[in-house]
């Protein structure tokens, strides 16, 4: 599909320079495992933007995405760790679970008509409490040193050779198995996006709100649909999580929403709601993650790198709102 | 049998009568032109017919079937709607706003690109328009996007289309280009309601029209049967020939404000005014003729582009609101719900706003002195019910009105603007508006009034100054109009 490249050029030729720049720049930026640490630090944190661009897109915005991601990892260790389910089934709860608290978020911006950013900063707080609640490291101590050996579970912080593939006559860096569920989970949310008629609702609603209402669209729906979308990007994220450490901690992705947030508006997805895509957010991710890290190699410290991220962020937001308004000026 | 019938359609909104039984009927192919100044209950009815109010009583039937269900059961029975404001979403294609909510599908349940593309180009072409089905409608200009939505309403087997002001964005060119999309919907048996108050507009594209006035019925027929200032005298409601006038006991004093060639581009040019002591200036004229944007310049709101303001013999450059108000002037805006009040505090604190340095000791508010004077201010405008503490959004809309005139008048103006000061405001406090202008006014406060209210105009003004389209088109002593003069000269100023 062209377009959905055409409007992510800017993004794209930005993470191809970035990348250049810190591989002339920074030592040992230009590796294999540096290309390796990259897709696994970063791919779990796009699926996150994914979902957060959708909710973007539909001029919301989900604060409790971090507290998602806990959830779905305290589940899924809960799940193996007491109940002794199996892996998958185990996993299919977590993405359940997280699923319904992004679907309470929708109901309560539709129903309760708050604000998506007063919802989902209650949802942060009161998800992560139940995370806390519901931990299983705290109800039996025991179990907090323990690491879950589950096959599928594993194999999802795993990596794998394509070197095999290619009949291992040329050298290539290992692909964490994280990266290829994005690659999937970009292909199923794309179709969605660009080829169902709830994409193009969304997409409506987004452009104009009131259109929707007054074309009939179920717009309630929609919502509370959008938010549970989101809430199981970020419970897959929590999963595959769990599978790189093999535990759950009651912490994990705290802060997430803001490097979510960033990366999706990095990558396109307009506040004014209804533009954007499916590989923006990804890109915006990806291309946090090489400044990151180019500046970790470079030897800049950890708080610079947080007043980066904001910078970036402010920077993303100040040129989506150039581009509106030189549309609006026309 | 008619196409569309309401009967006795009417619609209350607390006290308020929006709508008062009112029987429209509409046949195949007729193009309807609804006319009425503000609140006369157009809103009221548009919101009706395509069902995002539902009447009080009253029924909306489309060839025998009742209607129900809100928007979406009223799209089914064949009514559309063209609002002022665009209904297209501005980052998808034309092809995926015309068939919003029910575009072609393929295998999988999955949109069908090529199928709806195909269909969107054959709706076009059969419309003998030019618009690419793969445009972003935010690219397109204005009068191809209200031609989409034309389009869309199409798409749906729209058998009545209301059109609310469809011109109101659109340069002359355009406005013909709408006209002749008009005139074959019509051809092809669709009807449309078109919603509108520029008169020449509706004598060139209309059949037959409905006057409303108050949310009754005033007149209904062929186009071709009146004309244009029987159109606005309908409109505006009967003169009262023996109304005392407030204004004529007064005396008027020296000029306070004046404006040379005031212009501000895209609104309005060459605007000499002068305002003096102890006087009323009435700004009349259609809607439209760019009155409140002259005030918005006076107060400091809006920049002009050209043009100079005097004030007490000096010129000024009132940069903001706040500067305006320090030379004197107070303006009741005309949208008070969103400019003027807040609506979830206490009369007190509304009324109190603008003048709280007033009451100040050192850095604490003297709070003896504000109730003081807050009670005052509701005996004077006779504020119902006479609560300080009675939130603001809980008042009727005319002791809202004097809520806010009661804000204004605590910071002692020299020069008071009210915009429209009374649409949507019940007769009795309408009276009491009038006293207290009457009461400035022999105080010597200079008064501007806009006001398409003619019985008004004729009521309280020492002048009239009738705009029409960003000019002043004519100056008048109030003491030697008559009315049916007036409602002529109003009408008039629309044909030139």
């Amino acid at each position: 599909m062209p377009r959905l490249f055409a409007s992510n050029l800017v993004i794209v030729l930005l993470t191809i320079a970035m990348f250049g720049f810190f591989s002339l720049t920074a030592d040992r930026f230009f590796s294999f495992s540096n290309v390796e640490t990259l897709l696994i630090g970063y791919s779990f944190l796009a699926i996150v933007a994914v979902g957060q661009g959708l909710v973007i897109m539909a001029r919301g915005i989900d604060l409790s995405v971090g507290s998602i991601v806990a959830l779905a990892a305290m589940v899924l260790f809960d799940a193996i760790m007491i109940f002794d389910m199996s892996g998958l089934s185990a996993i299919a709860l977590a993405l359940v679970a997280t699923t319904l608290a992004g679907a309470l978020n929708g109901a309560l911006i539709v129903y309760l008509r708050l604000q998506p950013f007063v919802a989902t900063l209650a949802t942060l707080a009161a998800y992560r409490g139940l995370v806390f609640a519901i931990s299983g490291r705290q109800l039996f101590p025991e179990l907090s040193s323990k690491a879950i050996r589950d096959p599928h579970v594993r194999w999802l912080g795993d990596f794998v050779e394509i070197e095999a593939w290619f009949g291992n006559i040329i050298s290539l860096p290992w692909i964490p198995s994280s990266f290829f569920v994005l690659l999937i989970y970009c292909a199923m949310v794309s179709l969605l996006l660009w080829r169902t008629q709830w994409g193009l609702n969304l997409r409506t609603y987004g452009g104009n709100p009131e259109a929707a209402h007054l074309a009939g669209l179920n717009t309630k729906w929609l919502l509370i649909s959008v938010y549970a979308l989101c809430g199981f990007s970020a419970g897959l994220a929590g999963v595959i999580l769990v599978g790189r450490f093999t535990t759950a901690t009651e912490a994990l992705g705290s802060g997430m929403e803001l490097t979510a947030i960033a990366a999706a508006i990095i990558g396109g997805i307009g506040l004014q709601g209804g533009t954007g895509g499916v590989m923006g957010p990804v890109f915006g991710a990806f291309l946090l993650g090489i400044i990151l890290i180019g500046l970790t190699l470079m030897g800049t410290s950890q708080f610079y790198q947080q007043i980066l991220t904001g910078v970036i962020l402010i920077a993303a937001v100040g040129y989506d709102r150039f581009v509106a308004n030189k549309r609006a000026a026309k | 049998m008619s196409m569309l019938q309401a009967r006795k359609i009417s619609k209350r909104f607390g006290n308020f009568e929006a709508l008062k039984a009112l029987d429209f009927t509409l046949q195949a192919g007729e193009v309807r032109a609804v006319i009425g100044s503000n609140g006369a209950g157009k809103t009221t009815m548009i919101k009706i017919l395509t069902g995002a109010h539902a009447p009080t009583t009253g029924e909306v039937i489309v060839d025998g079937e009742r209607l129900g269900g809100g928007p979406a059961g009223h799209i089914e029975g064949g009514i559309a709607c063209i609002y002022q404001h665009s209904s297209l979403s501005p980052n998808l294609s034309v092809a995926e706003n015309l068939f919003l909510g029910h575009h072609p599908r393929g295998p999988f349940g999955l949109i069908d690109r090529k199928a709806m593309m195909a269909k969107a180009q054959a709706l076009i072409s059969a419309n003998a328009t030019q618009i690419s089905p793969h445009a972003l409608v935010g690219s397109l200009p204005t009068v191809k996007q209200k031609e989409v939505e034309i389009l869309k309403a199409l798409a749906l087997d729209a058998r009545v289309i209301l059109m609310d002001e469809p011109t109101a964005w659109l340069s002359f060119p355009e406005v013909e280009r709408l006209h002749d999309t008009i005139r074959r919907l019509s051809a092809r048996g669709v009807a449309v309601v078109y919603i509108s108050h520029i008169m020449n507009e509706i004598f060139r594209v209309c059949e037959t029209a409905t006057i409303l006035r108050d949310g009754a019925l005033v007149w209904e027929g062929a186009v071709a049967d009146t004309d244009r200032a029987q159109v606005v005298g309908h409109m505006l409601g009967p003169g009262q020939a023996d109304t005392e006038r407030l204004s004529a006991k007064c005396e008027i004093g020296d000029e306070i404000l004046a404006t040379k060639g005031l212009r501000r581009n895209g609104a309005f040019e060459d605007i000499n005014l002068t305002l003096r002591k102890g006087e009323i200036l009435c700004l009349t004229g259609l809607i439209g003729s760019k009155r409140t944007e002259v005030v918005r310049c006076l107060f400091g709101a809006d920049q002009p582009d050209g043009g100079t303001i005097t004030l007490r013999g000096k010129t000024v450059k009132l940069a903001s609101p706040r500067q305006a108000i320090e030379q004197g002037i107070a303006l009741v805006p005309e949208d008070r719900r969103a400019e003027g009040l807040f609506l979830s505090h206490t009369i007190t604190d509304n009324v109190l706003a603008a003048a709280l340095p007033k009451f100040l000791r050192h850095i604490l508010l003297r709070k003896p002195a504000m109730k003081k004077t807050v009670d005052a201010t509701i005996k004077r405008l006779n504020i119902q019910p006479p609560d300080p503490e009675k939130i603001v959004g809980t008042l009727s809309g005319g002791n809202q009105q004097k809520v806010l005139l009661g804000k204004w008048l605590e910071t002692d103006p020299d020069i008071v603007i009210l915009d429209e000061p009374t649409v949507g405001v019940d007769v009795g406090a309408k009276n009491d508006i009038y006293r207290v202008m009457h009461e400035l006014k022999a105080r010597g406060v200079a008064i501007l009034v806009v006001s398409s209210d003619v019985e008004e105009v004729q009521l309280i003004a020492d002048r009239i100054v009738i705009m029409s389209d960003g000019r002043i088109v004519r100056e008048l002593d109030a003491a030697h109009v008559s009315h049916e003069e007036l409602v002529a000269e109003i009408s008039g100023a629309t044909a030139a």
